[in-house]
């Protein structure tokens, strides 16, 4: 009696352990969410610019657009490797 | 007690499982969004280029029609200088054509001629310009329309090209 970890510590350790990995899936959830939004609206005014035969920000657009994407696949990498 | 049925040990899986989208399949799903919306991106300018390019090539003078084809105060859509970019020619009076690019330069909506008030009228976003020009009147078009140069050989009409 009171030598060692006591039973009930390895289930919350697994229990926080699976809130933070819910944690952080949900973080990078929004995360790319907010990033798909901020490419539609890119893709949006890129649509709009060549309609309208500008033409001189859809190279920008596309980058801009290009770097959401790399930060997506950025984030991806900390779900991956989860189990939850 | 039921005994569990011999199939069950080659399909082991239910279909309510099988259809289950864990959050990190679901996540991974929407980094395919994005792949597609930065696609579809890049589709755009290369078709921007592609137009560009295309911009750049020597027009082929083309014959639109008869002098008689069009009434006064009337007009008629021809495609020039390929198929596919339609124009529209218009009769101001006996002896004057016009003709500009169809498309409206604020989203590519047809312009449409209306006789009365003499304007080529954007029914989409209500743009109006001036028949006699191509210049904008009122509406968000940012430009005038493209001019074609209209050429009278004999009762023929033929288009020479874009107006710079």
């Amino acid at each position: 009696m009171g030598h060692g970890i006591p039973e009930v510590m390895p289930t919350r350790r697994v229990r926080a352990e699976r809130t933070r990995s819910l944690t952080v899936i949900y973080a990078v959830m929004v995360s790319i969410m907010i990033l798909i939004l901020l490419q539609f609206l890119l893709l949006m005014v890129a649509l709009e610019d060549f309609l309208s035969g500008h033409r001189a920000i859809l190279w920008g657009a596309m980058a801009a657009s290009g770097s959401c994407f790399v930060a997506a696949c950025w984030l991806i990498r900390y779900v991956a490797g989860r189990r939850t | 007690m039921a005994e569990k049925p011999v199939w069950k040990d080659d399909f082991p899986i239910s279909w309510v499982d099988d259809h289950y989208v864990t959050r990190r399949e679901f996540t991974k799903s929407l980094v395919l969004v994005s792949c597609a919306a930065f696609c579809a991106n890049g589709a755009l300018v290369a078709l921007a280029a592609r137009e560009r390019r295309r911009e750049g090539e020597k027009i082929e003078p083309r014959k639109i029609g008869s002098v008689h084809d069009v009434p006064v105060g009337g007009s008629r859509v021809f495609e020039f200088p390929g198929p596919g970019e339609p124009c529209l020619l218009v009769r101001l009076d006996a002896e004057r054509f016009v003709a500009f690019g169809q498309k409206c330069t604020h989203l590519g909506c047809p312009v449409l001629y209306r006789k009365e008030s003499r304007q080529l009228h954007c029914p989409c976003h209500e743009g109006y310009f001036k028949a006699e020009d191509g210049s904008v009147i009122a509406g968000p078009p940012p430009r005038p329309l493209p001019r074609v140069e209209i050429e009278r050989k004999g009762d023929e009409l033929w288009a020479m090209g874009f107006r710079k």
